[in-house]
């Protein structure tokens, strides 16, 4: 295995590809040779048409044909001027034989002639011909002016200059022929030469198609190999994806699993739209549904509309909530100590809440508060959470000026009722009178036993008036009330009570206490078994 | 009688090539020309053994005449559009007994001889001009009888067989 930094790979550089891939490059420079090879091929055709064109051309080499009949035809009339002479042919007949030499001869372009080409190559030849030609006309002219007589004049001039222009044409016949022969052996050679030319030309394009035919095939092997090559490979990567993805939806089933068994309760759910992600057994039961809910709103989870706010702020503010307690379900709501987080799922916001149900750890709870506030033989609150909530009840009184008052309650001799009878006696006593305390008093009312046979009541919206009346019926119904010895026989005991009302002066309940604990002292020691208020007690010597 | 539907349409002349195939004796009876008054221009050989006879151009007008206008191949050195007016060549062979199976060999003045083919008359029915423009060609000018193809008619007529089959100064015409 190479470390991705050991090696930069070689990048091929264009033109210099690797063995294996087609290079078009190459394709391109064979389609141009073969487009030149093509366009050279139609000029040299081109080229070599145009001369089997001017070949095709009829009367191109007449030459020889035309001076062959300017020879016939003088002859011809030297035979005939020969005849003329001896009487054996008439002078019309030599005339007509003269025109027909004279149209031979003829140079007008009206008829066959000595091609340009001769004239020039053979200046003596053409200068043979011409001479010919006022001769020819000058006999003809004599024989048709003068018929008759003057013909056998005009035949022997004929006669006279035949054989030399005879012996001359003859030359002219030799050499047109020649040259005839040369023109027409350069024409052969020049069409093979372009023939010649015009088969190299498309030789080199045969073998240019035939190169281009060839490497397109390769071209077109190759792609194919490389497209098997593509195709290989992307099945492999196929089946190693479909392997990465088995992997993953085990993982996936795994945490499932784990989620699933979990003690927590546990759901992602979408911001907006609610959508729930995932939503694990655990919570589906605690909150009674019989299937996994398609959408869930983490604000209507929690009971507690004050705590809700509290969480949703936490979370929004935040983006999380660490362990926070609140009760969770709609209709029979249990505590849960929650965690969430705001995070992001497949581009949208999403909560991801953890539960941990806290009910047995609140209940024990609970039942430990209580347990901390009670005196547990009477009931009743003991002396710290008595203060702590008095406190807060004199506070209240005092906010909103409501009057309150206090009553000092306290069981007269109580030691002689627990030496002479016993504690259970005595625990009794305290009982009996916590239980007549209370029925005297309304719920508003908070009573707590401040310690031994000490009782102490707040009355708010209570004057020192009205404070008197409860306690005197309290007073009254203790003294009222019997109670029996372990050995049977009846036992009769009294309380007394000292009642103070909230002042200015009282800057808490601790003042106030002192107040009625004052009044509670007078009352005892001035006879028991009473009722003293404070203003009452303080005005008494 | 047959004589005079020489100059009858088409039908007439058609009737009297079926009775030339079975009948070419009794066809070929008389002169085609009427007896020559002038210089005779032209030699009919109407096979062997039969007497030649020959036309001067008075007798040549005399039969029905056919007018061709037509510029001839540069070749043959008679340059421009002319109005050609002659014998039908078929007509003349037709005249002579001639047929389908005659070879029919032209010879001009200057010993210039070609054979034309029938195929050629039917086709293309050539004439042998004895005027261009109205007036009689001299010798000079390739006259007095010269064979004109209706040129510009087909492209074939361009072709050598063509050239070389317009003859000049005809002065004879033969069957075999």
């Amino acid at each position: 295995m190479q470390s991705p930094s050991a090696k930069p790979l070689p990048r091929p550089a264009a033109g210099d590809d690797g063995p294996g891939q087609p290079r078009p490059h190459a394709t391109y420079w064979l389609l141009a040779m073969v487009a030149a090879m093509a366009l050279a091929t139609a000029a040299t055709l081109w080229w070599t048409l145009r001369q089997t064109h001017v070949l095709a051309q009829p009367h191109q080499q007449n030459d020889l044909w035309y001076v062959s009949s300017v020879h016939n035809e003088l002859a011809r009339v030297s035979l005939l001027a020969r005849k003329v002479r001896a009487r054996e042919a008439s002078a019309q007949d030599l005339q007509e034989r003269l025109e027909v030499l004279f149209s031979t001869l003829d140079t007008s372009g009206r008829g066959p002639r000595v091609s340009t080409q001769l004239r020039d190559a053979l200046p003596d030849a053409a200068q043979d011909l011409d001479t010919l030609r006022p001769l020819v006309e000058r006999w003809s002219g004599q024989l048709g002016a003068a018929a008759g007589n003057n013909s056998g004049k005009v035949a022997a001039d004929i006669i006279r200059h035949a054989d030399a222009l005879l012996d001359r044409q003859r030359k002219v016949v030799a050499t047109v022929h020649l040259f005839s022969v040369q023109k027409s052996q350069q024409a052969r050679e020049q069409l093979y030469n372009r023939f010649t030319v015009l088969s190299g030309v498309l030789g080199a394009l045969l073998l240019g198609t035939a190169l281009l035919i060839g490497k397109l095939v390769r071209d077109v092997r190759m792609a194919r190999a490389a497209s098997q090559e593509l195709v290989r490979a992307n099945r492999q990567l196929e089946v190693r994806v479909a392997s990465r993805t088995r992997k993953i939806e085990e993982g996936r089933a795994l945490v499932s699993f784990i989620l699933d068994t979990s003690p927590s309760d546990v759901v992602l759910a979408e911001v907006e739209s609610g959508r729930v992600h995932f939503i694990n057994r655990q919570l589906t039961e605690r909150l009674r549904l019989k299937a996994a809910p398609e959408t869930l709103f983490l604000a209507d989870l929690l009971h507690d509309p004050e705590t809700r706010e509290r969480f949703t702020q936490t979370l929004d503010r935040y983006g999380q909530v660490d362990a926070m307690d609140a009760l969770i379900g709609e209709h029979d709501p249990s505590w849960s100590s929650l965690s969430a987080r705001l995070i992001e799922v497949e581009g949208q916001l999403a909560h991801l809440l953890w539960g941990f149900d806290i009910s047995t750890h609140k209940a024990l709870e609970t039942q430990l508060r209580e347990l901390a506030t009670r005196d547990t033989l009477s009931g009743l609150l003991n002396r710290g959470a008595f203060l702590e909530r008095s406190t807060a009840l004199f506070d209240h009184c005092r906010r909103h000026g409501q009057p309150c008052a206090v009553l000092m309650i306290d069981i007269d001799h109580f030691k002689r009722i627990n030496d002479r009878h016993g504690h259970q006696v005595g625990d009794a006593a305290i009982r009996a009178c916590a239980e007549a305390i209370g029925e005297a008093l309304r719920d508003a009312d908070l009573l707590g036993r401040l310690g031994g046979e000490e009782f102490a009541a707040l009355l708010p919206h209570a004057t020192a008036d009205s404070a008197m009346v409860v306690a005197e019926r309290i007073r009254a119904a203790m003294a009222q009330m019997g109670l029996a010895s372990p050995e049977g026989q009846p036992l009769a005991f009294t309380i007394s009570i000292g009642v103070a009302e909230m002042a200015p002066r009282h800057a808490g309940i601790e003042p106030l206490l002192v107040d009625a604990d004052q009044a509670l002292y007078r009352a005892k020691a001035t006879g028991r078994n009473k009722v003293l208020a404070y203003e009452a007690a303080i005005r008494q010597p | 009688m047959f004589r005079a539907t020489a100059v009858l349409p088409r039908a007439g002349a058609a009737l009297i090539s079926l009775m030339a195939l079975w009948g070419p004796q009794w066809a070929h009876a008389g002169p085609v020309c009427t007896t020559p008054e002038s210089r005779r221009v032209l030699q009919l050989h109407a096979s062997q053994g039969t007497t030649p006879q020959a036309c001067d151009l008075k007798g040549l007008e005399k039969l029905p005449a056919k007018e061709i206008v037509a510029t001839l191949p540069a070749a043959l050195g008679l340059a421009g559009e002319h109005r050609w007016r002659g014998v039908s060549l078929r007509h003349l062979v037709e005249q002579l007994g001639g047929g389908e199976h005659s070879q029919i060999l032209l010879s001009a003045l200057n010993d210039y001889a070609i054979e034309i083919p029938w195929s050629d008359l039917v086709r293309h029915d050539p004439i042998l001009a004895y005027s261009r423009d109205g007036e009689r060609i001299s010798i000079r000018d390739k006259g007095p009888l010269i064979l004109i193809y209706p040129f510009g008619t087909h492209p074939q007529l361009q072709g050598q067989d063509y050239l070389n089959r317009s003859i000049w100064q005809v002065h004879a015409v033969t069957l075999r």
